[in-house]
């Protein structure tokens, strides 16, 4: 498989400040990459330096073959971006917005007009391409942007947490149409997000934690690191049942806030046997298959969203 | 080719907003109109003295006053147009200008050429205030004042914009327009005549690059009242122009003044935005 993205040892330094410390990866050709860090991470920074919105302070980085530094226009022909803030102009219609775009990246102007139309009808927005953008909602603005980063056919999109503040419904009708988009178009996609469920959506994922990879793997391959399901077990006596358990069947059992913790490889097929051995004491059994909360939790030794609430002070400071 | 094509579409954002932005058009004639009426009338006696012989042809303060305005119109709005760019900065807008495919040369030229334009319908639409003071509007006046404000306001908006680059935000870019613009206007002749002002004074306003505009405009109505050419001789003397080296600033001598102040604050301009990550 060809690489359309390339990078190797990036660096980032903001003064004293690392945000980006020496990552390497790459990003196949017609193929989703996720991006998972918490806030703080690196992620916006590695986005604007593979833009060239920002100069690297070391490292590498090409895009459909061309280095950042010193090609940047041609680059910028071939990408398209959804950036995490918003970047419309409310003065100006949803119309107005998208084909002041497609006239910067010189489309003709009929593929402008059925590109709009076609895009904005995807969306549901086709009816409200005539207001101001500042009538609209905020899931409303970002399905502008969305499509407005399409617009142009972009070769690799970057999209940097597309549905950051979406209602459930909205992320996951902009989800189908990611998905959609990717069979349709070839293009590759760079996805930067905090939110698990979403990077279950993309081929392979980096894990990015304070500007560096921590890991980066398939979504499948990230999970096996766990080992397999998790079952939660409640008894009775749960010091008797460990007992019985561990008498029974070769797994690893752990004690977690007064219930037992199985790892085991294939869940569904153990809870049957479980309930054989251990008969009436059950109070309570509950399967848990990995998610990527888990795999963030199993690499970092803590959760995302403590992560998080470490980085808070960061977070208001970049709000300004 | 596709650098003209982008001047051309930020250029037509740039009206765009400035025509959506109704109040803001209402509102900047508020200024020039509360000049005139107020300070035109209540100190035209006291000033009108100082005119000297010019009162002879008609001149009032009121006159002398009106292409005072015109000019202040011309400074104020190019130099405020800069807050374009800081607002697009604050609403984000800037990032999807940076990330096209679109040579920083033409977001500059697009910025700029917009903000003149702006500060050529502004100062049109003074033309409105003429009869109140008795100023004869002609064709070929309105032609002449066009290029006088177009050519003046390159360097306005070109240093406004400049200044824009530098911040982020729209009080602060006030803030320092404020400290920028009131000495270049107070220091012009705009207001007052320039007879019998200290000397100090009087070398502030020769460096000031705003008083040639105002000198070019007032002589541009000045002639258009059929002031003769032995009267604008002598319009220094009675502190109505400016003479440097004891010679007499001409209008050609103004116009090349402005080319070189566009030349140097556009370059200055486009740096800023080749520099801006
Ligand atoms: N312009 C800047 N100047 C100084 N420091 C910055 C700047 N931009 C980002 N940083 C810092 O760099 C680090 C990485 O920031 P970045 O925006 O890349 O994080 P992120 O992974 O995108 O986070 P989030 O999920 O909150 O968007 C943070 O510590 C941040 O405070
Ligand atoms: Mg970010």
């Amino acid at each position: 498989m060809k690489a359309v993205i390339e990078v190797e040892n990036l660096v980032k330094d903001y003064g004293d400040l690392r945000a980006v410390n020496g990552i390497s990866f790459e990003v196949n050709e017609g193929e989703i990459f996720g991006f998972l860090g918490p806030n703080g991470a690196g992620k916006t920074t590695t986005i604007k330096m593979l833009c060239g919105l920002l100069d690297p302070t070391a490292g590498k980085a090409r895009i459909a073959e061309m280095d950042v530094r010193t090609h940047p226009m041609e680059i910028r022909k071939q990408i398209g971006l959804v950036f995490q803030t918003s970047s419309l102009d409310d003065r100006l219609t949803g119309r107005e917005n998208l084909s002041f775009h497609s006239r910067l990246y010189n489309l003709p102007r009929k593929t402008e007009e059925e590109r709009i139309t076609e895009l904005s009808e995807r969306v549901g927005l086709s009816d409200r391409l005539d207001e101001r953008a500042n009538n609209y909602s905020g899931g409303m603005k970002r399905r502008l942007e969305l499509i407005r980063g399409m617009l142009h056919h972009p070769h690799v999109l970057f999209l940097d947490e597309p549905t950051l503040g979406l209602d459930p419904q909205t992320r996951s009708y902009i989800w189908d149409y990611i998905q959609e988009l990717k069979n349709r178009e070839e293009i590759s996609i760079f996805l930067t997000t905090h939110y698990m469920d979403e990077v279950e959506l993309a081929n392979r994922a980096a894990i990015i934690d304070e500007g560096e990879i921590i890991s980066l793997d398939s979504v499948e391959g990230l999970k096996d690191q766990l080992g397999g399901d998790l079952i939660f077990l409640d008894t009775e006596d749960n010091e008797r049942a460990l007992e019985k358990l561990e008498a029974e069947f070769n797994i690893k059992i752990e004690h977690v806030d007064s219930r037992l913790k199985l790892t085991v490889e294939k869940g569904e097929q153990l809870i049957p046997q479980l309930t054989q051995v251990l008969s009436d004491s059950i109070k309570s059994i509950n399967l848990h298959e990995p998610t990527m909360d888990d795999v963030f939790l199993h690499l970092t030794g803590k959760e995302i969203r403590e992560a998080e609430a470490e980085d808070n002070s960061m977070e208001k400071r970049m709000m300004h | 080719m596709n650098t003209f094509k982008h001047v051309g579409i930020i250029w037509y954002r740039e009206i765009l907003r400035y025509w959506r932005d109704k109040p803001r058009i209402v509102g900047s004639l508020a200024m020039p109109f509360f000049f005139l009426i107020i300070f035109g009338s209540g100190l035209s006696s006291s000033i009108g003295q100082m005119m000297g012989g010019a009162a002879e042809f008609g001149i009032d303060f009121k006159k002398f006053m009106f292409p005072g305005i015109i000019g202040m119109t011309t400074l104020f709005t190019s130099m405020f147009s800069g807050l374009s760019i800081v607002r697009d900065k604050e609403y984000g807008f800037l990032k999807e200008i940076l990330v096209a495919p679109v040579d920083r040369l033409a977001v500059a030229g697009g910025k700029i050429l917009g903000g003149s334009t702006v500060t050529m319908i502004q100062a049109t639409l003074l033309f409105l205030f003429a009869p109140l003071v008795g100023v004869g509007v002609t064709p070929l006046l309105v032609l002449k004042v066009w290029g006088l404000v177009f050519l003046g306001s390159l360097g306005f908006t070109s240093l406004g914009t400049f200044v824009g680059n530098q911040l982020d935000s729209a009080e602060g870019f006030q803030m320092v327009m404020n400290f920028l613009i009131f000495p270049m206007f107070f220091l012009s002749g705009a207001f007052f005549p320039l007879n019998d002002i200290p000397t100090w004074m009087a070398g502030l306003v020769r460096v000031n690059p705003f008083s040639y505009i105002v000198d070019a405009m007032r002589q541009l109505f000045f002639q258009s009242m059929g002031l003769p050419e032995t009267m604008m001789e002598r319009l220094p003397e009675f502190g109505l122009g400016i003479s440097l080296f004891n010679t007499r600033v001409t209008i050609l001598m103004d116009l090349g003044i402005m080319v070189f102040l566009s030349l140097a604050l556009g370059t200055l301009a486009v740096r800023s935005f080749h520099q801006m990550e």
